[in-house]
């Protein structure tokens, strides 16, 4: 019965930070976190909502000053189970690769009430088998385009990038 | 259809509003003719007309699959001029710009450069992005909204917007006055009460659902068919035989 049931991202033999995540979001746990989160967080969670899958470099040039306070915010993040993340699988030799940070449950209620809905009416789901999805090549260079330009654009004040949606809703003149 | 992202290139003109479609030549040629025929009927029917244009953006692998989308736009151009002579009430007319480029030479040349080919115009020369046409209707975003920038300490705002707790940094010392005790954040308290508020009616919801069952059936068994609240598995009322 001590067993969850739950599918991990990471596999067996996993780290302490995560052991350390809760197996169940309690909604205690989640008002106490919710005190604790800043508008970046929330910024963070809806963004991979919208996103869906956003490595730790992507994720730093859009809210963070640098790679450490973005692998500490994440990290915090992860521990409280607004993100998940997984290691894609890399050749031998060619080091650690990339966290892809992934939305978790209490990140999907936080952007469910930014949307003032329930949890039940967001329309997402978790998923466990990201690593290996169809979508996720593409989900990864779509994003990887967008990154990319936003670091073209800040290379030179004249050009900037907004967020866009579907529609992107933006208010008129 | 969805486009797989939408953006603003906002330029000292204005915003350039654009929607990408990745392309990873997987898809037939008949489904690219059908995505470029689905764009110019959103812009027909979902937009007013005479709104600014938006510009779609198709990337491809490399030139081989960019040959294959101009042949896709050859098709959706035979579709077009066959409902414009039968003069069909779904009309393909439109004036979006449909711009398509290779990751190839995005790689080669960057994502700012000349590089974008108009598929209905295969003679015009490539496009930058900057090029393109801006929607002036639409009020331009400061810095501190766009993607990137917004969450620097450079920033004279970044402290303030991040946490009120952290608006004191910048500049305090402790000659400037007692220590006063830190303020709470407002918008975590009112996030985390419009989170209490989504409960409560969640659970408000559940309560009036119980009691309206039980009003109708007040035998039913309204318990969880399990402890952990998952659905009983049936198979594991079947005992197995002794291990032998």
């Amino acid at each position: 019965m001590g067993r969850s049931r739950e599918p991990r991202q990471e596999g067996a033999g996993s780290s302490s930070s995560a052991r350390a995540r809760p197996l169940r979001v309690s909604a205690e746990r989640l008002f106490e976190l919710a005190r604790h989160l800043t508008e970046r967080d929330r910024e963070v969670a809806l963004y991979l909502y919208r996103h869906r899958v956003l490595t730790t470099d992507q994720l730093q040039l859009l809210f963070f000053s640098s790679r450490r306070r973005a692998q500490d915010r994440l990290l915090f993040l992860y521990r409280n189970r607004v993100l998940d993340r997984f290691y894609p699988p890399a050749q031998f030799g060619s080091g650690k690769p990339d966290a892809h940070w992934l939305l978790d449950e209490a990140g999907a209620i936080l952007v469910a009430a930014m949307h003032d809905l329930e949890r039940k009416q967001l329309g997402w789901q978790r998923r466990a088998d990201w690593g290996s999805h169809p979508q996720l090549a593409h989900q990864l260079e779509t994003n990887r385009f967008v990154t990319d330009l936003i670091a073209a654009t800040l290379r030179d004040p004249a050009w900037a990038l907004a967020s866009g949606g579907h529609p992107p809703r933006r208010p008129t003149t | 259809m969805l486009p797989d992202a939408g953006f603003y290139l906002e330029t000292r003109a204005g915003p350039i509003e654009c929607y990408l479609e990745w392309d990873r030549a997987t898809e037939t040629q008949q489904r690219l003719a059908e995505k470029l025929l689905a764009y110019r009927l959103a812009e027909v029917e979902l937009f007013e007309e005479g709104r600014p244009a938006r510009c779609i953006l198709f990337v491809v692998p490399g030139p081989r699959r960019l040959a294959t989308l101009h042949h896709a736009y050859g098709d959706f151009e035979r579709e077009r001029a066959l409902r414009a002579s039968r003069g069909s009430i779904y009309s393909l007319d439109g004036s979006w710009p449909l711009l398509a480029t290779s990751a190839s030479r995005l790689r080669g040349e960057g994502h700012l450069a000349a590089v974008w080919e108009r598929l209905d115009e295969s003679s015009a020369p490539p496009l930058a992005l900057t090029d393109l046409p801006v929607r002036d209707d639409l009020r331009p975003v400061g810095p501190n909204r766009t993607l990137g920038r917004r969450w620097r300490k450079n920033d004279p705002d970044f402290w303030r917007r991040l946490s009120p707790l952290g608006a004191g940094r910048h500049g305090a010392t402790e000659e400037e006055g007692p220590i006063r005790p830190q303020p709470v954040d407002p918008a975590a308290e009112a996030f985390a009460a419009r989170l209490r508020r989504l409960r409560e009616a969640g659970h408000a919801e559940a309560r009036r659902d119980a009691a309206a069952l039980r009003s109708a059936n007040p035998d039913q068994d309204l318990r969880s068919p399990a402890i952990n609240g998952s659905m009983d598995d049936r198979e594991d009322d079947v005992e197995e035989e002794p291990w032998r």
